[in-house]
């Protein structure tokens, strides 16, 4: 549980990396289709499981100071 | 914990600088871990998105219908073709049922190629995938795809298996993919070439009805031969262009303008591509797959300058007998 707690954070920053770089991307070719795909949809639903159990570690972390 | 807290920490000021400068170290090294993490797993997801190819089904095996050889709307071109023999020159191809006339332009900055076409029948404006297979990311360069196939013209399609797999794709008589994803060039079997809007696109109904090709890239350059001065495309500034322009039943035309590169040519504006069009007296014109991927071929060569020596495709259009 520990070591889960310990790369929520980073699960966060590397798909919000990804998917700024899917963004931008996206904006100079959108044929490619990076931001509709079935891939970074996947990576979008990850992104948000992860940041909802992490901002909960966090205000539980918060209560607890 | 608020940020306040960590920062003015009394622990953090009771750190000695070794702590504090072995932490900053960490991390960095945290951090630079999941830069290198982004990275990889940007590479995976390219990979898998537009390098492994991966065969698609094709949703009907055979065409639907025949193209009728008897209704040939190139006829009233008679005097363009020849009378039986076959006339090569660097820039014409000409027998009894096919003229192609390469002219190379160069102007204002831009360098551009036109293969202005006359077809008898229109089973020779032909569509053809890379490797014979309709499927995502399998590529090839349009010469060699060209080669393969014994075309007398050809220019690179819409490469419709790379992106978002929405795009439409009837080739040569043959639904393969019945979504669209914007306008769509739609070449019936009577040699009529429309626009069909995304809304409007059924691909069964289209095939019933004598849809020859379809391809989906866009947008379409023209309004009812007048060229347009707005377009709503991110892709607007000046770059190497290729698209194809439909005059009357029989008579087509592939443009291809090169860009990128100083000196010699700068490439097109959507503006100026549609102003060109205009001027060369096209109906319907439509936007094929630009960039480094634009290359045009004439009996087995190049014929333009493709930017950065050009990049394989996954389609071709092509003239053949």
């Amino acid at each position: 549980m520990k070591y889960f707690e310990r790369i929520l954070p980073h699960i966060c920053i590397i798909l919000s990396g990804m998917l700024l770089v899917f963004f931008v991307i996206d904006r100079f070719n959108q044929k490619m289709g990076f931001m509709e795909n079935e891939g970074t949809k996947f990576i979008i639903f990850v992104l948000s499981i992860s940041s909802v159990i992490t901002s909960i570690l966090l205000i539980q972390f918060q209560r607890k100071e | 914990m608020s940020y306040n807290a960590i920062f003015n920490n009394p622990m953090n000021e009771q750190n000695s600088p070794n702590q504090h400068k072995r932490k900053r170290k960490t991390l960095k090294r945290l951090l630079l871990t999941d830069l290198f993490l982004i990275g990889l797993f940007l590479c995976i997801f390219a990979l898998f998105h537009h390098v492994i190819p991966i065969r698609y089904h094709k949703i009907d095996f055979e065409p639907a219908f025949e193209v009728n050889s008897d209704a040939n709307p190139g006829d009233k071109f008679a005097s363009r073709f020849s009378n039986g023999e076959t006339i090569l020159t660097q820039n014409l191809y000409r027998t009894e049922s096919v003229r192609v006339q390469l002219t190379a332009v160069q102007k204002d900055g831009i360098t551009y190629y036109l293969e202005d076409i006359h077809i008898r029948n229109i089973r020779d404006l032909r569509s053809a995938f890379a490797e014979d297979m309709y499927g995502k990311s399998v590529r090839d360069w349009t010469l060699s795809i060209a080669a393969s196939h014994h075309a007398i013209a050809a220019i690179n399609g819409d490469n419709y298996g790379l992106g978002n797999n929405q795009s439409a794709v009837i080739r040569n008589g043959i639904l393969f993919r019945d979504r669209a994803d914007g306008d769509v060039l739609v070449l019936f079997s009577d040699g009529i070439m429309k626009i069909i809007p995304e809304d409007l696109f059924d691909g069964n109904k289209l095939i019933q009805e004598g849809a020859y090709q379809a391809w989906n890239f866009g947008p379409s350059l023209l309004k009812e031969g007048k060229a347009l001065k707005i377009f709503e495309s991110r892709i607007n500034k000046k770059n190497p262009r290729t698209a194809i322009g439909y005059f009357e039943p029989g008579h087509y035309c592939f443009v291809v303008v090169d860009g990128r590169q100083a000196g010699y040519s700068d490439g097109m504006t959507m503006v100026e591509l549609s102003a060109l069009f205009e001027s060369l007296g096209c109906e319907l014109a439509y936007n094929l797959d630009g960039g480094k991927t634009s290359v045009m071929t004439f009996q087995d060569r190049v014929v333009n300058k493709p930017f950065a020596g050009g990049r394989e495709t996954t389609d071709i259009i092509y003239i053949s007998e």
